[in-house]
């Protein structure tokens, strides 16, 4: 697929975006990480556990949710590695973003640290109810997250 | 509800396409779509535009009625990502159908390479569940199909092998067709080759970033038959939404919205699955050909990739998919690709496509299956000349 040469162009006027994400609802998640707690949302109507954390039930629409704490034990549902990166995720090493069932029910989506990201150790280890547990991370710069790891 | 037919259709050259404009790119469609129809601009009292967002202009609607001079239409412009000009398609039959017009437009058209790769790598990225997947984890639009890939591979037992095999049978078609994106040959062993961009996927599983248009022109049953000998009729459009969030999804092996737009597109078509003669399917990455048959119900769950292996998919199969070069090979300008779907099905339809891509018509029937996202949206277009 030969790169063509390419045809004239005017460079538009340069525009960087970065917004605010509202986080009011959803604080007790993110200051739980800061203390290594792994905290979502159950419903006092109809009990339903979602995550990630909502302030209004999505089953029942109740808006009456409590918080609680999770277990942190999870199973692995499914798995793959980004080679080819977002720019915003440029300087990161390749990493394994996993989709995993949390003991209480609800499933996560992030990382999964401690597996090598290469083809040949993710097609043998990548298989699903490989047993994980939530760590929880607190970055220098940016918010707080957290990761599986195999446990 | 009126009966709606497709009356005329329109495509342009897909791929990098930095010789033109939004505006510009749409015309390469809009023009043959009228004069397929024999209309004129002041024909088209309904313009509904396609476009996800990816150029610099805010108003694409505005910026393609404008360079055509559609100043007669009501206008307006229709989001559903990768579904988008499905989308669109199904609010201008909407329109057509209700009796509220008797003829409208679809003009799909999306212009992705006036970015540089990883900023439409890091848009696309973000259009899934934003904050929850990409904001710390920085997920991508392969990586969200790389984990159906996985979890499809780790049930059913289906090979990387298998999923080359769905590029290098789209990429033959697209050989032929003038408007794709790709037009060579390529073989199992370069696919498996190629470098992974989100494991189990790699690049030659993968669409291109595309700039392209495509364009439909749609009229009620009284005003179709005045215009053309070959109506194509619309038997359904039906759409379902899907969870953004992957967490939410209770199966990875397949996708929800999909299944149920096919369920609710076959009883209205009142048709089953093996009546349709040829199907485009939304093959934005190879995994997505195996699941979308397997969702409309062509073959069981996990049995897909033993009729690919079979070579069921190509002309003289089962049921030939993709046999314009579909989204792999063809390319995926995003809000484009439904309707350039119903320009290749219209075409094929009507029995003049393409000679070495033309499918044998039997029954009568052609299927689109365009998707948004993850199946986050999903449309199932089901055709007929009958």
């Amino acid at each position: 697929m030969s790169k063509k040469e390419e045809k004239p162009y005017i460079l538009s006027r340069p525009l960087t975006l970065i917004y605010k994400l509202p986080i009011s609802k959803t604080l007790p998640f993110w200051e739980g990480l800061k203390q290594g707690k792994f905290m979502t949302t159950k419903c006092k109507k109809c009990g339903r556990i979602t995550f990630p954390p909502q302030a209004d039930c999505p089953s029942c629409y109740s808006s009456e949710v409590e918080w609680v704490e999770l277990s942190k034990e999870a199973e692995l549902v499914t798995a793959t590695a980004i080679m080819v990166k977002p720019s915003s995720f440029a300087q990161e090493e390749t990493y394994i973003v996993a989709v995993a069932k949390l003991k209480e029910g609800p499933k996560a989506v992030g990382w999964l640290k401690g597996v090598k990201p290469d083809p040949a150790e993710l097609k043998e280890k990548i298989k699903p109810g490989m047993k994980l547990k939530v760590e929880t991370i607190v970055p220098k710069e940016g918010s707080p997250y957290y990761v599986f790891v195999p446990a | 509800m009126r009966r709606v037919a497709v009356v005329g259709v329109g495509h342009s050259k897909f791929g990098r396409r930095d010789d033109v404009n939004l505006g510009e790119l749409a015309f390469e469609s809009i023009k043959p779509a009228l004069e397929d129809a024999g209309l004129a601009p002041e024909d088209i009292p309904l313009l509904v535009v396609g476009n996800a967002g990816f150029c610099e202009e805010m108003l694409p609607a505005v910026a393609i009625a404008d360079y055509a001079e559609l100043y007669n239409a009501e206008l307006m412009r229709v989001e559903a990502a990768c579904a988008t000009s499905s989308a669109a398609l199904a609010a201008a039959y909407n329109a057509v159908s209700s009796g509220k017009v008797d003829i409208a437009m679809v003009v799909g058209c999306e212009k992705m390479t006036e970015l540089d790769t990883p900023y439409i790598v890091e848009l696309i990225g973000r259009s899934g569940f934003f904050f929850w997947e990409f904001q710390h984890f920085g997920l991508t639009f392969p990586g969200y199909y790389a984990l159906h890939a996985t979890a499809y591979m780790n049930q059913y037992g289906a090979t990387e092998e298998h999923l080359a095999m769905v590029a290098v049978k789209n990429h033959k078609y697209a050989v032929t067709n003038p408007y794709a994106q790709f037009r060579q040959e390529i073989t199992i062993e370069q696919v498996l080759k190629s470098p992974y961009i989100a494991w189990p996927l790699k690049l030659f599983d993968c669409c291109p970033i595309t700039d392209g248009s495509a364009t439909v022109i749609l009229a009620a049953e009284e005003q179709a038959k005045k215009l053309t000998d070959t109506p194509v009729w619309v038997e359904a459009i039906e759409g379902c939404a899907g969870s953004a969030n992957l967490s939410k999804r209770e199966s990875f092996v397949g996708l929800k919205a999909a299944q149920v737009a096919a369920e609710r597109a076959f009883k209205r078509a009142k048709i089953t699955p093996d009546k349709i003669d040829v199907a485009n399917v939304h093959d934005c990455f190879t995994i997505a050909e195996l699941m979308a048959m397997e969702d409309i119900g062509f073959c069981g769950r996990g049995e897909a990739y033993k009729l690919v292996e079979e070579g069921q998919t190509y002309i003289g199969g089962k049921i030939p998919i993709n046999v314009d070069g579909g989204l792999k090979a063809k390319g995926h300008p995003i809000g484009a690709t439904g309707t350039s779907m119903i320009y290749s099905l219209t075409k094929q339809l009507r029995g003049e496509y393409i000679k070495s891509n033309q499918a044998p018509i039997k029954h009568g029937y052609a299927l689109a299956h365009n998707v948004g996202g993850t199946g986050h949206y999903a449309y199932i277009t089901i055709l007929s000349r009958k």
